[in-house]
């Protein structure tokens, strides 16, 4: 039987391990050290197409998502009311840790640097989030290639009252917001993000934007919005509008496929983060269900990075025209 | 073990019907890059091979950046706002004041981007992206790398005169920098 190592206990890691058990690779996950950062916690949104092809890996029927109502606020457009996911990310990546436990990955000790040249694996998983581990491996050059554009958005966290509620308000063009996006879920908690290009140091207050949306929301979404209560010091954002890192190796060893943010990041994270690690785990079942090398793999998942880094630096490029 | 970091600047032209030249200028006073088309007109009514062969010919880049750079071009047609051929380069370097002809190595693009592949993820383009969450609309709206580029293309061929049109993308690698974190920095505001 072929053997994996699987370095990552986000959802990219826990996806490509339930794949690799299913596909009957022994499967050993190693998660991180306490305290290493993970960009799940901030997550909020997944499309349902997204969702479903997770639960197409990892089973129906996942924990830390749901589907809730949906408003769109367009300008002065009515507004349309819709559904979407909300999804609780610490609950999801819980629920993929059992389905992958459940299928038989192994937890392991964690590592300080990837085993490149340990013939004991026939398969390297890199999906720690970001370029650390490959950076602290002796044997990897890795290059962080970075757009000059940045995306810059706010988020203020507050609580919405009891009841479990679930909502979100997708805005544009309100409040002189480019866009805004405006969540409850089921615990009350809620949290509104602002993306916006010039916002400075400092945006609007968080209570006028509040203010307008429940404006351009109308009676019965502003009463489903009373109780809203926000810690007025917001989180900033401020990231490479696309962000992909490259790794070439010295020497040879078992082949080293790299998922998740620490392959591809672009903008907006939001909704994207998980659409990137679904196409990529579906290329990866479908290398390994053909029967190819995982060497194969590797290529497609790196060339589909590519696609995404070349489709995010011309976005970036288009949109002086647009403004134009 | 080494570990270098990559700065990437975009750049977008457009071909507006009857001129030969465009200036592709990148954000921020990044300088600009100088595209010319030698015989443009000759393009009108080419598409496939037949366009890539023309291209080879015919594109000429000089720079008017401050360093060397290391780039990549790409070139879409797109006729009534649709993309039907996209080319594009390897990545090649280009000194300051120096010319290049990438159309030495243009080649289909449709090879990077097989189908429907084309630019994966349609809420990568800032116009969407203007809406957190972008999935949130609707799948008939304009959103996509045809919707993106068939606004490109009808705010600026038309405004020309012109239906359809040639849209050339160059990307650049700028200096190294060293100052940005890994992941995506977050602190509060
Ligand atoms: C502000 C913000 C909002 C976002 N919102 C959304 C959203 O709404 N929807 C969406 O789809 N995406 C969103 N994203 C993107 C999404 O969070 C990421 O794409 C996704 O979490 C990436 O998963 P990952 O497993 O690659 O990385 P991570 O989620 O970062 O997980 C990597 C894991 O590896 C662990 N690790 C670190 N070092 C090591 C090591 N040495 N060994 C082993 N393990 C290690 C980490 O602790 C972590 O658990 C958002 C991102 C940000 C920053």
């Amino acid at each position: 039987m072929r053997t994996a190592l699987v370095m990552g206990d986000g959802p990219a890691g826990l996806l490509a391990a339930i794949s690799l058990r299913r596909a009957r690779w022994m499967t050993e996950i190693a998660p991180s050290r306490r305290g290493a950062r993970a960009h799940h916690g901030h997550v909020h949104q997944i499309d349902f197409a997204t969702m479903a092809k997770i639960e197409a890996v990892a089973g129906q029927g996942l924990a830390g998502w749901s589907a809730a109502d949906l408003l769109r606020i367009d300008g002065a457009a009515p507004p349309v009311m819709t559904q979407a996911p909300i999804v609780d990310p610490a609950a999801l990546v819980h629920a993929l840790s059992r389905r992958a436990i459940e299928l038989g990955a192994k937890l392991v000790e964690p590592r300080m640097a990837i085993p490149v040249e340990d013939k004991a694996f026939d398969l390297l998983v890199d999906a720690s989030g970001s370029a650390v581990l490959a950076g602290r491996t002796a044997g990897l050059d890795v290059a962080i290639d970075e757009s000059d554009a940045i995306d810059e958005c706010w988020t203020w966290r507050g609580t919405a009252g009891s009841g479990d509620d679930r909502w979100t308000i997708a805005a544009r063009d309100v409040a002189g917001a480019a866009g805004l996006w405006l969540t409850r879920a089921v615990d009350g908690r809620c949290m509104m993000t602002l993306r916006c290009a010039d916002c400075g140091e400092s945006p609007v207050s968080p209570f006028r934007l509040l203010d307008s949306v429940m404006l351009a929301a109308g009676h019965d979404w502003s009463r489903r919005m009373g109780k809203i209560g926000f810690d007025p010091n917001p989180v900033r954002h401020r990231a490479p509008f696309a962000r992909r890192v490259e790794v070439t190796r010295s020497a040879g060893g078992p082949p080293l496929l790299r998922i998740g943010d620490g392959l591809i990041q672009t903008a907006p994270r939001f909704g994207q983060g998980f659409a990137q690690i679904a196409e990529q785990i579906e290329l990866m079942r479908a290398a390994l269900a053909s029967g190819s090398s995982p060497a194969s793999a590797v290529a497609t998942i790196e060339a589909s990075a590519d696609r995404r880094w070349l489709a995010a630096m011309i976005g970036a490029a288009s949109e002086p025209l647009l403004a134009a | 073990m080494a570990v270098t970091r990559r700065n990437f600047i975009a750049g977008t032209a457009v071909l507006v019907a009857g001129a030969t030249k465009a200036t592709v200028a990148f954000a921020k006073g990044g300088g600009t890059i100088e595209l010319e088309v030698v015989g443009a007109r000759r393009l009108a009514g080419m598409s496939g091979e037949k366009l890539r062969a023309a291209l080879v010919k015919s594109v000429r880049l000089q720079s008017r950046l401050e360093q060397p750079v290391k780039m990549q071009f790409l070139a879409a047609r797109l006729v009534d706002g649709e993309i039907a051929d996209l080319f594009a380069s390897d990545g090649f370097e280009l000194a300051s004041g120096a010319q290049a002809f990438p159309g030495d190595m243009l080649f289909p693009g449709d090879m990077l981007f097989p189908g429907d592949m084309f630019f994966p993820g349609d809420m990568l383009f800032p116009g969407d992206m203007l809406f957190p969450g972008d999935m949130l609309v609707p799948p008939g709206e304009p959103r996509a790398a045809r919707g993106l580029l068939g606004r490109v293309a009808k705010d600026t061929l038309l405004r020309g005169g012109a239906g359809n049109g040639i849209v050339f993308f160059v990307l650049a690698e700028t200096r190294a920098v060293s100052s940005r974190g890994l992941g995506v920095p977050t602190r509060r505001g």
